[in-house]
């Protein structure tokens, strides 16, 4: 069960949340399921992320301090270099209308906190279609 | 004040030498002296002075009415004041009472034998009632009584008598002021209640704003604070699910045992922060109505089917019972849902062996539905089923097993039935099971 970050072959999975502990927790679950991760502790380096590492599958927590997640979509929609990144959103808002202004945004996908490692790596595996491990 | 009348020791207050008619400096002078008398008798006196001494008139009376329609003296001229304090303290005589209420001076002759006739020495008198003539039919201030020398009213004392009735009257005024006055005090001191009353209201307004405030921030911060412990939790719960996963190497079965007790404590725990969560919400009027409009049956059957896995069909039958033909209703799906879900698991956990079954049907004419959920499990006690609905209740009879609550279920579903315009009703009997039944509006108006 050695994190496989090493394996140039697996996709990469960028997290972005300014909470660590969370951040890790999705770290861990995904290099424990075979995904290589980047992280971001906020949206300006979260694009930046995106832009140089081009990764897989951006997993972003919506409530960023400055910068929040609806506005890194948005520019990350208006770059060409990023446009098809596939972005899970994450939020502790349970409703009904964010996950719908989610999928308006472009995500792929919305998760809700609490969310289990197993769900967010379902949820990854799910659109990356990888079953790295 | 009786010597004021006497003209040697007062100049000012003094009614004029003495003489057959009275000249403008003499009239002068009874105005000037009325004018300092500060009540009826004062110028009463100084009225029969003056008529004493300008017009001659050797007895006279002035009488003043009294409440029960009697006149009883104010002053007299030439009858010895004794006497007639002892006897004139009220007369009623029907001549000097006509006299009174007459609107015109007359000429009267009083009956021998009356205690007014025998003060005053019997004789025809000049009867001259005190009053206004511009006040009409207002009742006299007064009236004035002279022994009559002549059948003619002499001008003086009709002019004197008028200028007793105009001083009585401003005297009347300057009463009638001061009580305003009084009056006004009166309002003022009203006036004063009524702001300071205002005052209090205002107070208490801002009070129940203030509590209204203090409330919404309550609920505000319950809100923010169920979020706030569950950011950490969902770290503790997701890493222990991580090493129970084996992300750390493969669990001992101690480990995993231990683990899984950190991992069931903690959903209990989250399970008890959304439930405060959603009581914060309802509170704070921010869990909005969602309305949409569907088939009970179809929520009914999602309901049995999440709770389907943890019942054991060895012990518990679980039915349902839909009354045909059920319209769709219009209501907030996930709010029904829940409180459905609540009641079921509530049965499912309080019936250790029996059966649990749900009953839907119509209610008033088809206006209102009921979903009933009914067990034949342990039951509770009439002071239980008073504290039922409580936050927290406990209650002997708990069934292990795959049950756990937070104790705060009921107390939410009765919350969102009362958002969804409907009531949970419970029936009960120790040993013999238990009813919910919530009765809700098939179509609610948002």
């Amino acid at each position: 069960m050695t994190p496989s970050d090493t394996s140039s072959g697996a996709p990469m999975i960028l997290v972005v949340d300014d909470f660590a502990d969370g951040r890790e927790l999705a770290v861990d679950a995904l290099t424990h399921a075979g995904f290589r991760v980047a992280e971001a502790e906020n949206g300006i380096e979260a694009l930046e992320h995106a832009q140089r590492l081009a990764p897989a599958l951006i997993l972003m927590d919506l409530a960023l301090p400055g910068v929040d997640g609806w506005e890194v979509i948005r520019r990350l929609r208006a770059d060409a270099r990023t446009r098809e990144i596939p972005v899970v959103a994450l939020t502790a808002h349970a409703l009904k209308t964010q996950a719908e202004r989610a999928r308006e945004a472009g995500c792929r996908g919305f998760l809700t906190k609490p969310c289990s490692p197993r769900m967010l790596v379902d949820e990854v595996r799910r659109i990356v279609g990888s079953t790295a491990r | 004040m009786r010597a004021a009348v006497d003209p040697s020791s007062r100049p000012r207050r003094s009614v004029g030498r003495a003489g057959k008619r009275a000249g403008g400096s003499a009239r002068i002078a009874l105005i000037d002296a009325l004018s300092e008398c500060s009540d009826f008798s004062e110028s009463a006196e100084v009225l029969l002075a003056w008529i004493g001494r300008w017009a001659g008139i050797s007895r006279g009376v002035v009488l003043g009415p009294r409440a029960g329609g009697a006149l009883s003296a104010v002053a007299t001229h030439g009858i010895d004041p004794a006497d007639a304090g002892g006897r004139w303290a009220e007369v009623a005589d029907g001549g000097l009472v006509a006299a009174f209420e007459a609107t015109e001076p007359g000429l009267i002759e009083l009956r021998a034998g009356t205690p007014s006739a025998t003060a005053l020495g019997g004789g025809r008198f000049h009867a001259v009632p005190l009053r206004q003539p511009e006040l009409g039919a207002a009742p006299a201030l007064g009236l004035l009584l002279v022994a009559a020398q002549e059948a003619a009213l002499p001008p003086d004392i009709a002019w004197a008598a008028r200028a007793l009735t105009d001083r009585l009257a401003a005297l009347e005024h300057a009463r009638l002021r001061r009580a305003e006055a009084s009056g006004d005090e009166v309002s003022s001191r009203v006036r004063e209640a009524t702001r300071e009353l205002a005052r209090q209201n205002e107070h208490l307004r801002r009070e129940a704003r203030a509590l209204e405030q203090a409330s919404a921030m309550k609920s505000q911060f319950l809100v923010n604070m169920s979020h706030e412990l569950r950011t950490p939790l969902n770290a503790i719960l997701g890493y222990t699910e991580l090493l129970l996963d084996g992300v750390g190497g493969e669990c001992t079965p101690q480990q995993r045992k231990r683990l899984e007790r950190v991992e069931s404590n903690g959903r209990h725990l989250l399970a008890i922060i959304n439930d405060l969560l959603d009581i914060a919400r309802i509170e704070a009027g921010k869990m909005p109505l969602d309305l949409e409009t569907f088939k009970i049956p179809v929520l009914i059957d999602e309901v049995i089917a999440e709770v389907e896995p943890l019942v054991d069909r060895g012990v518990i039958t679980l039915s349902r019972e839909l009354a045909p033909d059920l319209p769709a209703v219009t209501t907030d799906r996930r709010k029904l849902k829940q409180i459905v879900l609540n009641l079921l698991t509530n049965a499912l956990k309080f019936t250790p062996a029996g059966a649990v079954r749900v009953e839907v049907g119509p209610e008033d004419g088809g206006d209102r539905l009921s979903i009933a959920v009914c067990d034949t499990g342990v039951g509770m006690s009439a002071e239980d089923q008073r504290r039922i609905f409580d936050e927290f209740p406990h209650f002997e009879g708990t069934v292990a097993g795959p049950w756990t609550g937070t104790g705060l279920g009921l107390a939410i579903s009765r919350r969102l039935a009362g958002m969804l315009g409907g009531e949970i009703a419970l029936a009960s009997e120790r040993r013999k099971g238990s009813t919910f039944t919530l009765r809700f509006p098939k179509r609610l108006q948002s």
